[in-house]
Formats: C-alpha cells, structure tokens, sequence
C-alpha cells in the first residue's frame, strides 16, 4: 500500500493542503522548523488509526478553522482507494468518522481499513514502519549497554512491544516474589516464610503456655487443698484458743457453783418437794370438822319421817291385782265387738251350706249319674285329663295336614311323570333301549372300552409278529459273526504267536542273555494278548444272550396282554346287548342318545325327587295316625282311671271344671266361716271366764253378774285404793333421799379423813409434824439450787451461743485456772504460725491464679494463627501469582524461541546488507550467539565487535538497518505499510549520509514507499543527488492565505527555495514535539573516538568474538 | 442473593441500554450501560433462630415427653480464619477471637431457647493446641448452662480426644463426655422419668457397624451421638430417631421416616467455601412425636459471595455504584456481624482494555475496603473478574507477539497435557515448608493461571494499546 497524495482539511496549523503525486518509492518532505513536518505526519497516523486522546488535544481544533480531518489517498494492488476521516469536534471520539471509498464510489468503514491496514495498528505502526527523531535521541541517550540492549531487542520480537522487554519485566517480577534462595528475605516470599517460621515458633510458645496453664491449675488445686486444710487448721485452733479464754473467764465462778453444790447435796435424800402439800393438809382438817356437824343433823330426820309412813291405811290384795283389773277393763270395747262377728258368721255358714247344695246338684246332672260322691271331683283331678285332651287335638291337627301334603305331593308326581312321558316321547327314545342317562351312558362306555379293546388286541398282535420276527434275527446272531471271529482270532493268534515266540526267548539256551527281558515281555504280552480274546469272545456271547433273553421276556409279556385283552373283550361282550356286530356304529348312536337325554335330566331328577318326598310324606301321615290312636287310648283309660263315664269326650271336660271349681269354692266358705264362728265364742267365753275369777281372787262382795259391771266395780276400788298409795310412796321417797344424802356425807367424811392419811405417807411422815418439818427442809435445799441456778446463768451469758458448756466446763475441770493459762499462749502462738502459713500460700495461689487468668485471657495464641493464616494465604497467593509470572514465561521464551528461529536470522542478514551499505563496506554483518543476549557486527577487519561498543553513529546505522530490517520482515508477511522517517539522518556525516541516502533510495526502489521529513538542507540535498522525490512543504499560513489552499506537488524545486530564508513564525510554538529543531547533532566524539586507536584497541579486546577468539 | 446468601447473582450491564434505576430485591436494575439486581442478601440477627422444619417422624413414632435441645458441632476453636490475605487493623481482636465469639452465641441461644441439654458432636477444641483460653473459656461456658440446669453432651471428633482434657481441671457436673469408641448410653431425665437417651461414641473412622447404637424401649427419645460421616441407609434401622453427627463444615440435614440425620456443620464458616449463615440445630421434640428442627445462627463473622455480572463497556463509576450499592444492602441487613466478602464479577461483551486494566481493578479493590471496613461493617476480601468472553477477532490471527501469545495460549488450554516447566523457574525446588507446592498445579489451577496469565499477557503485550 502506498500513499498517493493527500487533503488535510484542518489539522493543526494545516488548512486545506493538498499534496498529490506522491511517488511510490522515496519522498523527503523538507520544511524548516515549526514548518507542519510533524503535523503532517500525524495527520497521517491519523487518517489511518485516528484521533486518539492526546491527538486531539493537540491537534484540535484546527488552529485556522477549516474541516477537522482530511483525506488520504492510496494505492494499492487491488487499485486506488480513499480514506476519509473526520471529527465531530461536539462528540468527539477516539475514531471519529472514517470513510474509504474506492474507485468504483464503493464506501466502507473502520473495519475494513483494519483489513487494508492489515491489522496493523498504531503501537506496531509507531514502533516498525516511523522511526522519529526522538527514538534516535532516546538511543543516543542511552548508555553504551542499554543501547546494545535496545538494538537487540530489535532483533528479537518487536512490534508493539518488545518481547525482551516483556521477558525481563516478567523476570523481575518473578524474582520480586521468588527468588534463587527461597528463603532469602530480600525477596517477598523469603520474607513470609521467614515472618511464618516467627509465627509458627510463637505459637508453639504459645501453646506450650498452655501446657504450662494446666501444670499452674494443678499446682493451684494443690494450693487450694493445702489452703482448706490449713484454714480449717487454724479455724480450730483458734477456736480451741477461744474456748480456753472463756474458761478462764469462768473458772471463779465454778468454784463457788461446786460449793453450793455441796450444800444442797448435805440434804441428803428428800421427799418429793410436791408431796409435801401444807396447805393441802390444813385445808383437810377443816374440812373434816364441818362435814361432823352434818351427818349428826341428817340422823335426826330420818326418825321423824318413818313414823309418818306407818300411819297410811292399805288394801294389799287389791292392789297386787290392780294390773290385771286394769287390763281387763282395756278389753271391754273388745268383747263387745266378738259379740257382733259371733252373730255376723253365724249367718255366713248358712247360706254356704245353701249354695253348695245347688253346684252339687247340677254336677250330677252335667254327668247323668245321680247320688254321686262329688267330693272325688276336684281340679286336680281334672288337670291330668287336659294334657291327654291336648294331646288328641294336635295329633288330629297333625294328621289332617300330613294328608293335605300327601294329596299335594301325589298330583305333583302325576303332573312330572305326564312331563316326562311326553319329553320322552319327543326325544324320540326307543322302546327297548336304556330308559335313563346313566344306563345310555353305561352302555356307551362299554362300547367305547369294546372297540378301544379291539384296537388294542390288533397292535399287540402287531407287536407281537414284530418280536416274533426279530426273534429270528437274534436267534441268527447267536452265532458270532464272521468278522468278530475274525477279530478274535487275531487278537488271540496274535497272543499266542507272542506267548510262543517270548517263550522261546525265555526258556531257550541258545537265546542270549540280554534278549530274555524281551521274552519275557512278550511272553507276558502274548498271554495278555489271549486272555485279551478269550473275554471278548465271552463278552460277545454274553451280550447275545442277553439280548435272546429281553426279546423272549418281552414277546411273553405281550402274549399275556394279549391274553387279557380278549378276556376282557368277551366280559364285554357279555354285558352288551346281543346281535350286535358294528360296535362303532352302536357306540355313535349310544353318545347321540346321551346327548339328547342330557335335555331330560333334569325332569328325571325332579320326578325322582318327587317320588321320594311322596314316600317320605305317607310314611309321616302313617306315623301321625297311629300317633293319634296311642292318644285315644289313653284318654279312654285315664276316664277310667277317675271313674268318670268313657262317653265323655275332650270337650266336655272345659264345662265340668268350671262346675267343679264353683263347688270348690262353696265348700271352702263354708269351711271357713263355720271355723271363725267357732274361734269366736271359744274367745267369748274364755274373758267372761277371768272376770270372774278376778272377783273371787279380791274377796270382794259380789254386787253385779253382768261380768261387765262387776268389771266395772272393780275398777272403781282400785283407782281410790292409788290414791292412798300415792301418799305413801311421796314420804318413802323422801326417807329414801334423806338417807342417801346421810350415807354420801358419811362417805365423804371417810374420805377426808383417807385424804389426810395418804398426804402424809405419801411424803413418808408418820405425823402431821414430821410432814410440816419436811416442808421446812425443802425451802432451805430451794434457796441454794436459785442460787446455784444464778451461778449457771452467769455462766451460760459469759459462753453466749459460741461455746459448748460441756466443752468450757471440761477445759476448766481438766486444767483449773493455772493450767488454762499456759495452755491458751500455746493456742495463741499455733494460730499465729497457721496464720503466718495461710496468708503464704494464698498470696501464691493469687499468683497462680493470676497467671492463669492472664494465660486464659491472653488472645495472643489466636491473634498468631490468624495472623499465620494470612500469611500462608499471602504465599498461597504469591504462588499463584508467581504461577501465572512463570506460565506467561514459558509460553513467552517458547514465542521467542521461534522467533530467534525462524525471524532473527532472515532479519540480521537482511540488516547485514543494510549496514554494509550504509557503512560503506565498514560493517559486513550483524550477529548474535545462541545464548545470551548480545549483538555482535563484524568489522571489515574480521573481528567480531559487541554493538556496546560502537560509536553512536554506528549505532544509530545498526538501528536504521534493524528497522528497515523490521519492515522488509513484515513486507515478506505481506504487510507492506508507507515507511515515515523524522530526521532519522541529523546525527549521519556526510559521507554516511550520503550511503544512508543511497540505501533508502535504493531500499526504496525494491518497493517499499519512504517519506521522510527533514529540516536539514544538506540532507535534502543528498537525497535530490540521489534522485529522490523532494517536496518542500509551503509555509501553513501561505497555504491559509491561499484561497482554496495550496497544491503541493512533488519535486516542486522552484517552490522550496523561499523557504530557505522565511523567518521563524513565533505562533504555534506548542506544535514541538519532535519538532523543536534539534542541536547540531554533530557526532564528533563519537567519530573521533572511532577513529582513534585507543579506541579500536579497547574495543577489539572487549567485545571480541570468541568464535574468532583463537583467530 | 440466595436464602443462603452464598451465591448472589447480579448484573450489570450487558444490553447496552443508558439510563439509571433504584436497586432492589430480583427487580432489574440498570445504572451506566445497564444494570441487572438480584436478590437480597439475607437478613438476620445476631442470632437468628431459622423456621421450624418439620422432620418426618410420624405421630406413631412414639410419645414422648416434650422437650427441646440444640446440636452443634466443630467449633474448632483452635483453628482460625483462613483465606484472608490482608485485614483491616480494627477488626484483628474480632476475627482471631471469632471461633469464640460465635461459640458465646450459640451458648447464649442454648439459655434463650431453654433447652434441657446441648449435644457437642465432636471437633470442640484440639485439646493439645486449643490453649489454655479455650479451656477456661468451655468451663466457663459449661459452669453458666450448669447453673440453669442444662446438662451438656460431648462425644469426641477427630480432633478433640477428651481423654486428654487435663486432669487437673474437673469438668462441672451437668457435662457429661463420650470419650471412648465404644457406645455408652446416658439418660436424660425429667422428674424420675426417661426424656431421652443418648447413645454416645466418639470418632471411629474404622466402625463398619452401627450396631452398637441400638436403641431399647422405652429409653424415651433415642439420640445417637458421635462424630463422622455415614450414609443415611447405614443409620437406619437402630431405633434411633435423631442422629447427632459432626465433621462436616457445612450444615446438612436429611430427613428419612422415622429418623433425621444432622450435621449442624461448624458454628462459624471459616473460609469463601463455607460462605453463608452458620450455627446450631435446634431440636424440639412434640408430645405427640413430631420432631422439628430449626437452624440457628450463631456466627459473628460471615462469609458471603457476592457475584456480579457486568458488561466490558460499563464505566468503573457505574461499577463503583453497584459495588457500593450491594455492599450497603449487605451490611444493612446484617448490622451485627463482621462480613468477609468475595466480590465475583463476570463479564459480557467484548474485551475492553480500558475495564481489565489490573491498576483499575487494585484501585477498586483499595476503595472497596476503604469505605466498608468500618466495625462491624465489610471487608472485600477479593475482587475477581471472569475472563472476557470475547477477544478482539483479529488479535488470534494476527502476525504479533500478542498473537503469537495467544495461540500459544490456546495450544495449552486445547491440549492440557501439554506441560508448564515451572521447575525451571523455581531452582527445581518445589514444597515451600509443607505451605504450598510452588511448580505443582491441579487442572482447576492450571485452567484459573491460564486465565490469568492471558489477560495479563494481553496487558503486558500491548493489547490495551489498541
């Protein structure tokens, strides 16, 4: 692809410049400083890659107004094309608007341009096809290493980026993380294996503090045991000491208690405090003085009250009966209602009498018997004749009904058998032939077993002719046959030859010695060989026998079935019907016949059913009727039995029971009414009876012989004779009283007197004066005891509720005062030691148990292994990080392999050639080694010289011929892109200058386009001597004042000369970079240095060869 | 975010859209180019109380007494948080001491719910490395349940051999321990009455038979007690009808006819594996056999993981509002625990140099932290980006390094037995002090290293030049 000329509408200082006709080999574009060169040529850049960032911010918009973007046109194989690009100045972008348009008006857009630019983008564009002044100042800034180093790279993988480059950053990285010494603590993971071993030493600590944690818990049990058992210690002890005080403090006071107890033990043996009751005993004698006083004034009464009772007149016999009177006297009201039932009965029995006559009456007339006793007539009597009535009517129902079901059953079977007759009839069964199923199918059986049987007597007589046939045969075989002779007789002349043939080398003398083993063996074999024959003639023989034998049994047992088929076919044909010679024809008409019968079985079966339950039933009815006599018979007989007349029937018997139980109930009124009449006056007569009695009994004169008014008489007597009783009973009760009141103040009087005797011998006195001195030692003995009770009480306040009386009292009795003392400084010196130890082990278990506490609260182990987590996850991303470094590596070093492979070589010889030319002869090759990293460039001379120690100049040649190198390498990749080079000669003297003008020209012919851009007249100049196109560009503010703008056309040699002598325009100073006109790069140290021979001396040993070392 | 507050799922970006919108719960958001919420991170208190499940014990299971109990498991109160490359200063006392933290919670939820005991299955504390301060710290706890009259049950795990619990230092009376592989029995009574029976043993990674767990009548409500995995089918058929297990991390029930199979899981998730709530089971056992389970949580530092999805062209701003947006609604919802959050951003849309610039992503990341670190508040803990779906077309066919690179690349993701000599880069060493193996890559890390070193090889190659 080349570029055939272009329009910048506005860009930067340009406006509306054309330049056309630009040719396809070599341009220079000459213009002084300031003059558009760099303008251009990123105008260029921006028609094919547009308008990045920093482009536009330095381009746009167009200092002089105008259109921003332009156009370029190019040429390519497949013809000329356009590529239009514009910017949107309000809506700016990185590719603005992009148009190629070809020769035939077609239009595209970016993607297509990539595909004319073949993929080359600004980065590869930039860093192969432009080679800017500033790359040349940047090289000759370089040191002399760096500067070798940078044109290596140029060797080896270099389009948007250097692929040394990118190694050794990868490589740096890398060994950033990782490096030859893993643990090596300038390299990140040497410090995190390094800060990880701290951790893992820390935590172990750590965690043996744990260790050390249970050993200190121990030790504080321990402490803490020592320390219960010490505080217990001294809890006793003090108490101990305590308890002592006190004893101390009671000792006086026990002393005078033991006295007292002495005095009240001089008392000795006392009754009983409440015995001795003095008041009680006063309180009795005065008692026993008032209760005297009364028992003589209650004598006095009673003697004047008996003499009062004996004054009183009385009737002792009446009144010893005035109960009975009495009594009797109830039963008045009584009498006289007996009186009124006697009467009332009297007339009851009468007319029973009456009425029992008239049942008696008509009974003998239901009977037709006259003067009969009717006494036997009773209902019991009749009740055994109800049950024999009973039975005779239900056997008589019973038998009409069996003769009812028997006239049923009789039409029903007369009805069947006219059924079946016609059905018969229908079925069109012959006379003569089996009338029912079971005989047709009898019959047919018979008939099939008969002609089955005759089927079979034919195949066994078959069978038979067959083993009788057979029989032959075998018997033929008997005899063996001539080929098994045959093999017998040579098994066993074969034996035998060798029986003869071993014998003889046996037993014969004239057979040497070594041969007798084989005769003998074949002696042996011989005898073998005939014993051999002689058990298959034997097993031939035996076989053939056998087989006579099985054919024998077998025909025998044929035979005898035969035998047994005819038997049984003449059974048969004794039980079929005679005449009968086509027995399958009978056999097919016998199994029609059951077929049809099949149809009337069931009217067969129900008149047979019927038949049977006709039968069934007369046998009932029969049974019923003589049933019914039986019971006729024993009616007659019980009749008999009860004397009643035989013409009596069943039914009679209903109206002669209600008859007899009338008269029943008339003789039982009459029993009874006749038996109360009599209780009745028997009772009458029995009270008047005791009235009277009861009269003689008082002795009293009889007045009445009414019994009821001498009752009444009676009455009256004893009823005054009461009164006078009553009288009398009043004053005994009053005696009785007075008496019991004298014996109850006697009594009393006794008991006061007992009370006072058991009130002193209770106590043991004898006398009312011992018992009162008594009395007088008790309040002596009750005077101390307070005061011994005051003694315990001020004891008891000094102990309090904290010490035990025994306990105190026991110190005091043990060790009496002196001893108390020496032994409470022992307790106190005990307690002060336990106390002295307590506080010691407590102030070490507060230690322990600080530690503990500080142990268990201590954080620190978990802070550490989080912290170690980290750092393991820290190397765990390091290693992957350092993986991906070490990935991208590999595949980088296997992309570089190939390229040093396949590219380098074509490359160096291609730069080889370059930078012969442009060193005139100077410099024949540009090489590398296989290892390692340097470049190398044979001087005419023969030695190999390393390119770090070149001039610059020479440098700067190596770079140019590695750059044009670069792009022959992609024009053999079929990327041919305009090559754009800035002032890439200004450091070149003349005469290179001159070469270098010629290889570009020349390169140039070879079809590569070339545009360069300089500022330098000579450098233009040279070029023109070399025939290249030189198109000086015209002022930009010409071009503005233009209209239409200017036309540049190449090789315009009157144009350029004005430009020569134009003044630096002040405006647009910003537009420098690379465009800010460069010192007068005049290399003559560098030239110098060349040529001088220190320098080539220096240079030769340096950077030698080695291949040529030897040289 | 899901119930579990594992995996939230958002987007951002992607259609291309322009305009602004309110985040909110599943409501489809879009700020920048576009923005798609998902759901709401979970809420809870500190200690949150789950609902009530109901497992499948049929009434006819039996009739017992009712009552409740709390299952928890690995403490682990010897092991701290892992995964954390950096912390903020504040928060070291809160995440070194989280383990016991968390175990106060779940001692206080024990005195709150009133439960008649607590079952510890295994995993409490490494006796020989827990330090004194987990000792001291489980009496303490042991000595308040005691002095409410809730018993304590505690088989041994694998790490926590009770027979090394110090001699010197006595257990209190209401804590009863299993020590031994062998199955002891423990009633647990009420008013002279059996309430349940726990069948206890500790960790035997070499039991072939639960034999040993066999229930007997009336013995109450049967519990099996003991550390370590089993297959459901292996536990079935023992009359055991709630099997309190440990020795998983995370918290697993399953429920079958007639028994449930728990795995409380640890009381404190202790990685970006164990994101999510964490803590207890709390067991309540009806009268008419019911038995319900309900989750408490206990952890006073959460994990969660917080995955986005935005579009390659969304303006770091835009990613900054969400960003900020999801990490004010998590701390919002969880007022009182420290979370620890994984940032997983994917992407759609075609590479953009400008978005996977690794300095934006560090700059990201230091924001992230600076504006949430607050205590309790958020810590970032990563901020990942998916590989881009699409690379620029022409970079793979391209005649550069960078497309020199990247078929290189894919050469080693097509055919992954292609191997990486990363010994050669190492001075042939490889173990780092039993940390890591530094040339040693598993598949997973092979295909995540590819990943990132093709996009840092894109950067580095000049790709975001273009």
């Amino acid at each position: 692809m080349k570029i055939k000329g272009m329009r910048i509408d506005g860009f930067g200082i340009w406006r509306d410049l054309s330049i056309e006709s630009i040719p396809e080999g070599m341009t220079v574009f000459f213009g002084r400083n300031e003059a558009g060169k760099s303008t251009l040529m990123q105008f260029i850049r921006t028609c094919f890659f547009g308008f990045p960032k920093d482009r536009r911010e330095k381009y746009m918009p167009p200092v002089y107004g105008g259109t921003p973007g332009g156009r370029l046109q190019l040429q390519r194989i497949e013809g000329p094309l356009e590529i239009q690009r514009s910017l949107d100045l309000q809506r700016p972008t990185d590719e603005g608007d992009v148009i190629i348009t070809t020769s035939e008006g077609s239009a595209s857009g970016q993607s297509r341009l990539k595909v004319i630019m073949n993929e080359v983008d600004e980065p590869i564009f930039n860093h192969v096809f432009a080679i800017g002044l500033q790359e040349i100042q940047e090289l000759g800034a370089l040191n002399d290493t760096q500067a070798a180093d940078h044109l290596y790279r140029l060797t080896s993988g270099f389009d948007r980026v250097s692929l040394i480059d990118v190694l050794r950053e990868i490589r740096q990285q890398r060994e950033k993380l990782v490096g030859g010494d893993w643990y090596d603590p300038a390299h990140q993971l040497g410090r995190l294996l390094k800060r990880r071993k701290d951790l893992l030493v820390q935590i172990d600590g750590l965690v043996a503090g744990g260790r050390r944690w249970a050993k200190i818990a121990a030790h504080a049990k321990d402490f803490s045991r020592q320390l219960a058992e010490l505080e217990q210690q001294l809890a006793t002890t003090e108490q101990e000491s305590r308890q002592v005080e006190m004893a101390m403090q009671i000792a006086d006071r026990w002393q005078n208690r033991c006295v007292v107890e002495q005095q009240i033990a001089a008392f000795g043996a006392l009754p009983d405090l409440a015995l001795i009751d003095i008041a009680r005993l006063d309180q009795l004698n005065q008692e026993l003085l008032k209760q005297r006083d009364v028992v003589n004034n209650q004598l006095v009464e009673r003697k004047h009250l008996r003499q009062s009772v004996g004054s009183i007149p009385i009737n002792r016999l009446l009144w010893k009966n005035r109960n009975r009177i009495e009594a009797l006297g109830e039963h008045v009201p009584w009498l006289e209602s007996v009186e009124r039932d006697i009467a009332q009965l009297d007339e009851q029995r009468q007319g029973a009498q009456q009425g029992l006559k008239e049942v008696t009456a008509e009974i003998h007339r239901s009977l037709g018997v006259a003067n009969r006793d009717s006494s036997v007539l009773t209902q019991n009597t009749l009740s055994s004749l109800h049950g024999v009535a009973r039975g005779i009517r239900e056997d008589r129902d019973r038998l009409t009904r069996a003769e009812t079901e028997v006239r049923e059953a009789e039409i029903e079977v007369k009805h069947l058998r006219d059924t079946l007759e016609s059905a018969r009839a229908h079925a069109g069964v012959q006379q003569g032939a089996p009338s029912t199923l079971e005989d047709t199918s009898r019959l047919a059986n018979r008939l099939r077993k008969r002609t089955e049987l005759d089927k079979k007597i034919e195949s066994l007589e078959t069978t038979r002719r067959e083993l009788q046939r057979d029989l032959d045969v075998v018997v033929e075989n008997q005899e063996l046959p001539a080929s098994r002779l045959l093999v017998i007789g040579g098994v066993a002349l074969a034996g035998l030859l060798l029986l003869l043939f071993g014998a003889q080398n046996w037993l014969s003398r004239e057979v040497e010695e070594s041969l007798r083993p084989a005769g003998i063996l074949m002696f042996v074999m011989g005898m073998v060989g005939l014993l051999f024959a002689y058990w298959l003639k034997q097993s031939y023989e035996r076989n053939a026998r056998d087989e006579l034998n099985d054919f024998l049994h077998q025909i025998e047992l044929v035979r005898q079935q035969l035998k047994r088929a005819r038997q049984i076919r003449d059974e048969l044909d004794a039980e079929l019907p005679p005449g009968v010679t086509h027995w399958e024809t009978r056999l097919k008409e016998a199994e029609g016949q059951i077929g049809k019968m099949e149809d009337i079985i069931p009217l067969e079966n129900k008149l047979h059913a019927s038949r049977q339950h006709l039968e069934t039933l007369k046998l009932k009815r029969d049974k019923v009727e003589a049933t019914l006599k039986k019971a006729q018979r024993h009616w007659r007989e019980t009749l008999k039995g009860l004397h009643l007349p035989e013409k009596l029937k069943p039914a009679d018997i209903k109206d002669l029971s209600r008859l007899i139980q009338r008269l029943e109930t008339w003789r039982a009124t009459l029993e009874e009414s006749s038996q109360r009449l009599a209780e009745k006056q028997n009772e009458h007569r029995l009270f008047c009876a005791r009235i009277h009695t009861l009269a003689e009994e008082t002795q009293l004169a009889a007045a009445e012989n009414n019994p009821q008014k001498r009752l009444a008489e009676l009455q009256r007597l004893v009823r005054s004779q009461r009164e006078l009783i009553e009288r009398r009973e009043k004053l005994a009760t009053e005696f009785k009283k007075l008496r019991s009141n004298y014996h109850a103040q006697r009594a009393r009087q006794d008991k006061l007197q007992a009370s006072k005797r058991r009130l002193l011998s209770a106590a043991g006195a004898t006398t009312e004066e011992q018992f009162r001195d008594f009395a007088h030692q008790h309040q002596q003995r009750a005077k101390l005891r307070d005061k011994l009770e005051a003694i315990d009480e001020q004891i008891r306040a000094a102990l309090g509720g904290h010490f035990q009386w025994d306990v105190v009292v026991g110190l005091v009795q043990r060790h009496g005062p002196a001893g108390l003392e020496r032994v409470w400084d022992k307790l106190v010196q005990d307690a002060e030691g336990l106390k002295q130890r307590v506080s010691g082990l407590t102030l070490e278990r507060g230690k322990l148990l600080q530690e503990m506490e500080s142990l268990s609260s201590n954080e620190g182990l978990e802070v550490s292994r989080l912290e170690l987590s980290v750092v393991e996850q820290q190397i765990q991303d390091l290693t992957r990080s350092w993986q991906q470094l070490a990935v991208i590596n590999q595949l980088l070093e296997s992309i570089r392999e190939q390229h040093e492979k396949l590219r380098q070589p074509e490359t160096l010889k291609e730069a080889s050639k370059y930078l012969e030319e442009l060193t005139d002869g100077e410099y024949k090759r540009i090489w590398t080694r296989l290892v390692g990293e340097n470049l190398f460039v044979d001087h005419e001379g023969g030695q190999a010289i390393n390119v770090e120690f070149l001039s610059r100049g020479t440098r700067e040649a190596v770079f140019l011929a590695l750059r044009l190198a670069l792009v022959s390498a992609y024009a053999r990749r079929g990327i041919t892109l305009p090559m754009v080079l800035d002032d890439v000669l200004v450091n070149f003297d003349e005469e290179r200058c001159h070469c270098a003008a010629e290889v570009l020209a020349k390169f140039a012919k070879t079809g590569y386009q070339v545009l360069m851009f300089t500022c330098h007249h000579h450098i233009h100049q040279t070029f023109s001597r070399h025939g290249v196109a030189v198109q000086a560009l015209p002022h930009h503010r010409d071009v503005i004042k233009t209209e239409g703008g200017a036309v540049v056309k190449v090789n315009a040699e009157d144009e350029w000369d004005y430009l020569v002598d134009e003044p630096l325009e002040p405006e647009y100073k910003d537009d420098v970079e690379g465009e800010v006109a460069p010192p007068i790069l005049e290399d003559l140290v560098d030239h110098e240095n060349l040529k001088s021979e220190m320098w080539w001396e220096t240079a030769y040993e340096a950077a030698v060869d080695p291949r040529n070392g030897n040289d | 975010m899901s119930e579990t507050g594992k995996t939230p799922s958002h987007t951002l970006g992607g259609s291309g859209q322009a305009g602004s919108g309110q985040a909110g719960s599943g409501q489809a958001v879009q700020v920048g180019p576009a923005v798609q919420v998902g759901q709401a991170v979970q809420v809870g208190p500190a200690v949150q109380v789950g609902p009530a499940v109901q497992a499948g014990i049929a009434p006819t299971a039996g009739r017992w007494e009712p009552f409740r109990f709390l299952h928890a498991s690995d403490l682990l109160l010897h092991r701290p948080l892992q995964g954390l490359a950096e912390f903020p200063t504040a928060w070291q006392s809160v995440l070194a001491s989280a383990a016991y933290h968390s175990a106060i919670r779940f001692f206080d939820a024990a005195i709150a719910e009133r439960v008649s005991f607590v079952l510890l299955s295994g995993n409490v504390v490494d006796l020989d490395y827990g330090g004194p301060r987990a000792i001291a710290f489980l009496l303490s706890q042991f000595e308040r349940l005691g002095q409410r009259g809730i018993e304590v049950y505690w088989c041994g795990g694998q790490q926590d051999h009770l027979e090394r619990w110090p001699t010197a230092i006595e257990l209190p009376p209401n804590v009863r321990l299993f020590p031994s592989t062998l199955v002891d029995t423990a009633t647990v009574r009420r008013q002279g009455k059996p309430l349940a029976t726990i069948y206890g043993a500790a960790s035997d990674p070499h039991r072939t038979s639960m034999k040993e767990f066999q229930a007997g009548a009336n013995v109450g409500f049967p519990i099996g007690l003991t550390h370590g995995s089993y297959e459901s089918q292996r536990l079935a058929g023992h009359g055991v009808r709630y099997w309190a297990l440990g020795g998983k991390l995370n918290r697993e029930l399953v429920t079958q006819p007639g028994q449930i199979v728990a795995y409380p899981g640890s009381h404190l998730g202790r990685d970006s594996a164990a994101a999510g709530p964490h803590g207890a089971i709390l067991v309540s056992v009806e009268a008419d056999g019911q038995v319900r389970t309900q989750s408490v949580d206990c952890d006073s530092v959460r994990w969660l993981t917080m995955s986005l999805s935005v579009a390659e062209s969304v303006h770091v701003d835009a990613l900054k509002d969400l960003l900020a947006d999801r990490a004010l609604q998590m701390t919002s919802k969880l007022p009182d625990q420290h979370l620890l959050v994984d940032w997983r951003i994917a992407t759609t849309g075609d590479y953009s140099a400008e978005f996977r610039r690794e300095e934006n992503h560090s700059k990201l990341l230091k924001w992230l932290r600076h504006e949430f670190s607050s205590s309790p508040g958020l810590w970032s803990v990563s901020l990942t980006f998916s590989a881009p779906q699409n690379l620029p077309k022409g970079w793979q066919n391209e005649d550069t390094i960078l497309g020199d690179y990247l078929r290189e690349v894919a050469r080693y993701r097509q055919d992954t037995k292609l191997p990486f000599h990363l010994a050669h880069y190492s001075g042939g060493q490889d173990e780092i002090d039993g940390v890591t193996r530094l040339t040693r890559m598993d598949a997973a890390a092979r295909e995540s290293v590819l990943d990132a070193a093709l996009l840092a090889g894109i950067e580095r190659l000049g790709g975001n030049q273009t």
